[in-house]
């Protein structure tokens, strides 16, 4: 049997965020308060698209603007799916914890 | 002045297609976006960080991948190949008739020097051993990755550092011990009593560059001429004087067998692809 895809705390983090919002890689990294690296987080992204998470689409760019466009990422069906589960499954977890005396 | 062109040519050439438009090209745009907000070099310095970051990985992965796996392997094994049969001429010339010996000496000095104490090929062979390794590896693999090129020049990179800042000194100055100890034996036992008892001075490494690793040798070189004799204090002797000045000039040499490394694999990668084949199939197209 195959095993499901993991979600690390770097893609967990990264859909947390883009259920608020459609957004670019650096505005990730600055919502996350420094949970996200600038050097990581376009590695990470790449790797959920792979596995189904999350799409891209070019920022259309103005007339006359010169540069490379961005990209803007959101989560899939797929993706927002994954993210309800383990978010359901995290809570579950916490509840079964000890309670320290 | 718009950053990030010169990085994306690079990407384009070291990275596939695939892991440019996915990772790098994201990893541009934000960079150029955020210069043209800003305009903060700061800004620009941290993005470029980020950037050679994400590069670094990609071309781990692009290096992974069966493909380039199967080029990295055959580059390795040509490599230590080739080296093994350098150093094992490099054996036989220099223990082998006197007459050879004698004539192997009279080239230029640097490459004499590491010849006489048997770490030539260490010095200078792993270096140049690339050529080959990358003419092979290329010459006989049908697809792979231009990472794989990358990441086999980096490996050629860290063996030369390696073999020539580590290795052969270590083995130098285990020979300079082993014929030290063996003079010092020899004073000791001499049957002339005007030789025996001789005082024999302990070694000092730091009077030869050559034989120093890559940490005393920079400390050795930032440290200033020292004052060795109490009775006179403030005198340096010549030899200690040039102390520093040959340590820096040591360390430039050492230094650049790291472009004769990336010269010797472009060389080799270049040759080994006009001598491929016709029916082999390209390169995994870059763009």
């Amino acid at each position: 049997m195959k095993r499901p895809n993991r979600l690390s705390r770097a893609e967990f983090l990264i859909l947390d965020l883009l259920q608020a919002q459609e957004s670019f890689g650096l505005e990730l990294v600055a919502r996350s308060e420094g949970a996200l690296k600038r050097g990581t987080v376009y590695v990470t992204l790449s790797r959920m698209q792979d596995k189904g998470y999350v799409t891209s689409r070019a920022e259309a760019l103005s007339p006359g603007a010169i540069g490379l466009p961005r990209r803007l990422y959101r989560p899939t069906a797929y993706g927002v799916a994954v993210f309800k589960v383990w978010h359901r499954a995290e809570r579950a977890l916490a509840r079964l914890q000890p309670q320290e005396a | 002045m718009r950053p990030g062109t010169t990085l994306h040519r690079i990407a384009r050439l070291t990275c596939t297609r695939d892991r440019c438009d996915r990772v790098l090209e994201p990893a541009l745009a934000d960079l150029q976006h955020e210069w043209a907000a800003s305009n903060s070099w700061w800004v620009l310095v941290r993005s470029y960080v980020a950037f050679w970051q994400s590069w670094g990985a990609c071309v781990l992965r692009d290096a992974a991948a069966a493909e380039s796996r199967s080029f990295s392997a055959t580059v390795l094994t040509a490599l230590a190949l080739t080296v093994a049969v350098t150093a094992s001429i490099e054996l036989v010339l220099m223990h082998g008739s006197f007459a050879i010996r004698h004539l192997i000496l009279s080239v230029p000095f640097r490459v004499v020097f590491a010849a006489r104490s048997d770490t030539a090929t260490l010095r200078y062979g792993v270096a140049l051993a690339m050529g080959p390794a990358l003419f092979i590896a290329t010459w006989r693999t049908q697809r792979v990755a231009p990472a794989a090129y990358v990441t086999a020049a980096g490996l050629g990179i860290v063996l030369t550092v390696i073999s020539s800042g580590y290795i052969a000194p270590a083995l130098i100055r285990l020979e300079m011990i082993r014929q030290h100890d063996s003079f010092a034996r020899w004073a000791a036992q001499a049957p002339s009593s005007s030789v025996r008892g001789w005082y024999v001075p302990p070694l000092d490494f730091s009077s030869w560059e050559v034989a120093e690793s890559w940490p005393d040798l920079i400390r050795s070189a930032a440290e200033p001429p020292r004052h060795e004799s109490a009775l006179v204090p403030w005198y340096v002797t010549p030899d200690e004087a040039a102390r520093p000045a040959r340590d820096r000039q040591e360390i430039m040499e050492r230094l650049l067998l790291i472009p004769l490394t990336l010269g010797s694999a472009v060389i080799g990668a270049a040759i080994g692809r006009a001598m491929r084949h016709p029916s082999k199939v390209d390169p995994i197209p870059r763009s």
